[in-house]
């Protein structure tokens, strides 16, 4: 169940049928109330409105562009664009602030209107600073900076760009009844705010598997060889190939993390990265899954050696009996089938805005090659004969810290997509962490993590909060790239230090259990707290140092 | 088209739009007879005509049209020549 108060400054009503479907497709239940016609100001600032009322767990804020550009005459002086810029980005401000002030657990996804579909005299409105044009363009961007962290963005702008802006937004519907938009473009508007209710679900796609013949590059590696398939300059179909193997590693290049599932010869299978328009290399993949057996089979694996849930994979393959399948065994699993035509396989993929993220951290730009290291410390596991000595052998150094800054933005992105290990399961907004972070009672530590295989970053955080002589946790969430690898023992031995030093008496721990974090269940336990009722675990101080073959840094 | 090919395709409109069956629908029938027709939704209905007979109709006349025929009346009128 999921309920979602829609408002706005137009009539919302077929909008709301959208994000109806778009819910159901999303497997939630949605509950939806409509705001009154263009009295969204008043239902945010009014505390006794029905909007409050109704208590969303989601508020979808459609503004048209009405609502972001001043009426100005086109020769206004530089002061008084900019007085009005500076207000309408406030008055946004205030209604966030005010929203997650009086609802702090409900997320808001904000559209960014289309442009007005005026032209008036066209090239010469782009550098009229006073245009309606230039006032969307440069306010749209000052509305995304601000809302950082703090408000979920849809991009309605991209959206009618692609449909054409006549078409989606036209003005005879808002003459007639105030709608913002066709009624023709929701089946397009409804992918779209999928991929909002993604991230405000937590539940952003990590992984694209592919398949090899007829995906990454045009015919049968096993029959054709390196030198007969088709990929590189010279043909459509070799363009194509090689264009669609660029759009993967600007993906992977962003954070998403690639794999391959091929029925094929694994020897065979690499040697079609070696041809030399090959864009991608064998290495650039961390799972690569080439056999014989089914692929719902080889998916399995490829979830398991990435420790990501089979919904956080996106899975495409030219072949329609393989997608096929794949559906009907792992439903789970994003299932794309690219069809004949390589020159659409990357709108096949963007149709369903599987990768659409609203911000980056640092960590994303180092993802891809942290689970390629992953890969290879893995096998390197595999290969050693005792875990004791495996894990003396990686050389871990971690640094223990209060985030500040870029790491607060990590910790909430950290917080929104760990499922695995999260004792919680409260989810952490920016804004939240930044009102807990300048909180005298309140304690946020992180981890960060390198080894002998590379820097994976901040991984872990806790959220505590000091009651009297006790520390309470009250979310820990630890990336899954750094399982079992005795970092819980590192923390919970500085957490130790840090309540001590504090004259802090006991910690508290609490487990709230979902269908993910299993992996957690004995967590406590394991470290030596003992239950005290009600999925809570206590530690008495001062407690017994675990052992861990991470060395602390600076 | 034909008036009777544009009434064919009203009615079929009409049908998907509220789930009103065609064989009740004639000339003479109004908006009050239709459960569901209601401003909002007429526009619905005629963004669904403009799309079945690929022309767009002017909206203010189509609002104020008093029953089904009048409707078709001022969709055969708005055909391009």
């Amino acid at each position: 169940m999921l309920r979602i108060a829609i408002i706005g400054a137009a009539t919302t009503d077929l909008l709301a049928r959208a994000i109806a479907v778009a819910t159901i497709q999303e497997a939630r239940l949605p509950i939806i109330q409509q705001g009154l016609f263009g009295a969204y100001v008043q239902d945010i600032l009014d505390p006794t409105s029905s909007l409050y009322q109704f208590a969303p767990d989601l508020i979808v804020i459609i503004p048209t562009w009405r609502d972001l550009i001043t009426p100005l005459p086109p020769n206004a002086p530089a002061a008084t664009i900019a007085e009005a810029d500076a207000a309408t980005i406030a008055r946004a401000e205030h209604l966030w602030s005010i929203l997650t002030e009086r609802l702090p657990n409900t997320r808001i996804i904000h559209h960014l209107p289309p442009p007005p579909p005026t032209r008036l005299t066209g090239i010469a409105e782009r550098t009229l600073p006073t245009s309606p044009i230039a006032q969307h363009t440069r306010l749209s961007q000052s509305l995304l900076e601000v809302g950082a962290g703090r408000v979920i963005f849809l991009d309605l702008a991209r959206l009618t760009a692609e449909r054409g802006l006549r078409a989606t937004a036209s003005e005879r519907f808002w003459h007639a009844a105030k709608l913002p938009f066709d009624q023709s473009a929701l089946p397009a508007y409804v992918p779209a705010f999928r991929a909002t209710l993604r991230a405000a679900l937590s539940r952003q796609k990590k992984a694209l598997v592919l398949d090899l013949d007829n995906t990454l590059w045009g015919g049968v590696i096993g029959d054709d060889g390196v030198n007969g398939i088709k990929l590189g300059a010279g043909t459509p179909t070799g363009e194509a190939f090689a264009a669609f193997q660029a759009y993967a590693a600007d993906l992977r290049a962003r954070g998403i993390i690639l794999a391959v599932c091929s029925k094929n010869d694994p020897a065979i299978a690499a040697t079609g990265f070696t041809h030399p328009a090959s864009i991608l290399r064998r290495d650039d993949f961390a799972a690569f899954e080439c056999a014989w057996t089914d692929k719902p089979q080889s998916l399995r694996r490829i979830a398991e050696s990435l420790n990501i849930g089979l919904d956080a994979i996106v899975f495409a393959d030219d072949n329609h009996a393989e997608c096929a399948l794949v559906r009907a065994e792992l439903p789970e699993i994003t299932t794309i089938e690219l069809g004949a035509d390589p020159a659409t396989f990357i709108d096949r993929i963007e149709a369903g805005y599987w990768f659409d993220t609203q911000s980056f951290a640092a960590e994303d730009f180092i993802r891809a090659s942290a689970y390629t290291a992953r890969a290879a410390a893995a096998s390197a596991q595999a290969d050693a004969t005792d875990l004791d000595s495996f894990l003396a052998s990686l050389d871990m150094h971690a640094r223990w810290f209060t985030p500040t800054g870029a790491d607060i933005t990590r910790t909430a992105q950290l917080s929104n997509k760990t499922n695995q290990f999260n004792l919680t399961t409260r989810r952490y907004p920016e804004i939240l962490l930044q009102t807990r972070a300048a909180d005298p009672q309140t304690l946020i530590r992180a981890l960060s993590l390198r080894d002998k295989f590379g820097d994976h970053g901040l991984v872990s955080a806790l959220i505590t909060s000091i009651q009297d002589t006790t520390l309470i946790i009250d979310e820990w969430i630890m990336s899954c790239r750094v399982f079992s690898r005795t970092a819980e023992h590192f923390i919970i031995n500085h957490l130790i230090n840090d309540a001590q030093s504090r004259n802090l008496t006991h910690i508290i721990g609490t487990f709230c259990p979902t269908e993910k974090n299993q992996v957690v269940a004995t967590l406590y336990p394991s470290l030596g707290f003992s239950p005290t009722g009600d999925n809570h675990w206590t530690l008495t101080l001062p407690a017994a140092p675990r052992p861990t073959f991470i060395t602390g840094t600076a | 088209m034909t008036r009777d090919d544009i009434a064919t395709r009203v009615c079929t409109v009409l049908s998907d739009t509220f789930g009103a069956d065609p064989a009740t629908i004639t000339d003479a029938t109004t908006a009050a007879d239709i459960p569901g027709w209601d401003s909002l939704s007429h526009l619905i209905l005629i963004a669904g005509i403009e799309h079945e007979c690929g022309f767009p109709l002017p909206l203010e006349p189509s609002m104020t049209a008093p029953n089904i025929g009048s409707l078709i009346d001022l969709i055969v009128q708005s055909q391009p020549a």
